[in-house]
């Protein structure tokens, strides 16, 4: 199904909102990666949101810019919290 | 008071598109929307993305989307009240309803459709402890009337669109612009960046990267913003200050409507999409019920189906039957 982390979260009924579906154009589904393990970089448009997001750490991504994968297996993520 | 057949809350693509449904029916419409234009998600979030999966259209542009839709409901000329919230669904004694919005305009009709979405956009707000002290005392997070601020100099932080192309507007102005990014990479379009460093070159905008407003100073007006930079803290006097940060929907008043909400969405009978309220609807990705699935073809044909039961409400010594628009055309009101 080529899910990504927020996506996984959501069908989880974790509370991530998505607003904009994983197109990287909200910061709603961002997410602390608390292992050493790497996920990719952030693209352009994620950190573009990131610069305007609140409750930005070093380890922030954006849950839908992470794809699942096998690599993923021991990770531990801790959701940001909501805006307000 | 705006009188009309339908109020529909929300003028997003499911909103337009049962202005068009029910202009079939003779029924009128008139929408209301908190940001300051037609199209809701597809025009605040994302009009330059194509959509794949709108029936009949292999690919579309968000915002051609919206254009279009338009136009199919432009020959039931619907009513627009636009960059006002709905705030309160009154009852009147002869069962219509009054819907009121945050400006106080207030639309009376039969019915109501509400097709909010994910809610009204709201401006993101920084996180800064006596923030609320301020807010429309030198804190604003729309431009409204740009005219009065013309020549002034004022702090705009944001690195999107909207904080770029107002940097820009007001510094050509003859305005002085300080604006305050939290990285030197902006979301806004490159045009609008060149333009910016070009300015800062002549001398009529300040560029300040890697720099965030932290602190908020003044009596009884905004004096003074205090800066965080790499370089220490900065202080700059402003009466003004436009954190622009871009818009985030919020379910907002919807959630005191008296209505039943279950993970922010309005729970709706399938049968018509009606909600708890009788003559309230709601359409579209706001609304929730088993096997729903938030997408723009599903709130169309909610829109539809809710159109029918609306007709039957306001017209409850009628017959009706469904006439094709192969066989009736499109017959618009005069």
């Amino acid at each position: 199904m080529n899910m990504n982390l927020m996506e996984v979260c959501k069908s989880y009924d974790l509370p991530v909102e998505g607003v904009c579906g994983g197109m990287a154009m909200c910061a709603s589904c961002q997410v602390y990666v608390h292992t050493d393990k790497h996920f990719g970089e952030r693209n352009d448009d994620e950190e573009a949101m990131l610069d305007e997001a609140y409750h930005v750490k070093s380890n922030s991504r954006l849950g839908c810019q992470i794809p699942i994968s096998t690599e993923m297996e021991g990770a531990e993520f801790e959701l940001a919290p909501e805006e307000s | 008071m705006i009188k009309t057949d339908i109020v529909i809350i929300g003028a997003g693509p499911v909103g337009l598109f049962a202005v068009f449904e029910a202009g079939l029916m003779k029924l009128h419409c008139h929408l209301i929307d908190a940001i300051p234009q037609a199209g809701g998600q597809l025009s605040e979030i994302y009009p330059k993305k194509p959509i794949y999966d709108i029936p009949g259209y292999p690919t579309i542009l968000a915002g051609e989307l919206v254009d279009k839709l338009m136009e199919q409901a432009a020959p039931f000329k619907p009513g627009f009240t636009l960059g006002e919230r709905a705030e309160t669904i009154d009852e009147l004694p002869n069962g219509n309803f009054v819907v009121t919005t945050s400006q106080g305009t207030k639309h009376e009709a039969p019915v109501v459709m509400i097709a909010g979405g994910l809610g009204s956009f709201e401006p993101r707000k920084p996180i800064i402890e006596n923030l609320s002290d301020f807010e429309q005392n030198g804190v604003n997070y729309i431009v409204k009337d740009p005219d009065q601020y013309q020549g002034k100099e004022m702090v705009i932080s944001g690195g999107g669109d909207s904080a770029l192309d107002w940097a820009v507007y007001f510094a050509e102005k003859n305005g002085f612009v300080h604006l305050i990014h939290r990285s030197d990479r902006f979301r806004a379009h490159k045009d609008s960046v060149a333009k910016a460093y070009k300015l800062e070159e002549q001398g009529k905008l300040k560029l300040y990267t890697f720099a965030e407003v932290k602190q908020l100073e003044g009596k009884q007006q905004l004096e003074k913003v205090i800066l965080e930079t790499k370089d220490g803290i900065v202080p700059i006097d402003t009466a003004l200050w436009f954190p622009l940060f871009g818009l985030s929907p919020k379910l907002g008043p919807i959630a005191d409507w008296g209505l039943e909400i279950e993970k922010n969405a309005i729970v709706v009978d399938t049968f018509d999409y009606q909600t708890n309220r009788s003559g309230v609807f709601a359409i579209g990705d706001v609304n929730t019920y088993l096997g729903k699935l938030k997408l723009i073809l599903c709130g169309f044909h909610e829109a539809t189906l809710a159109v029918q039961s609306a007709y039957k409400r306001i017209n409850p010594d009628k017959k009706f039957t469904l006439k094709y628009t192969t066989v009736q055309g499109v017959q618009g009101f005069d």
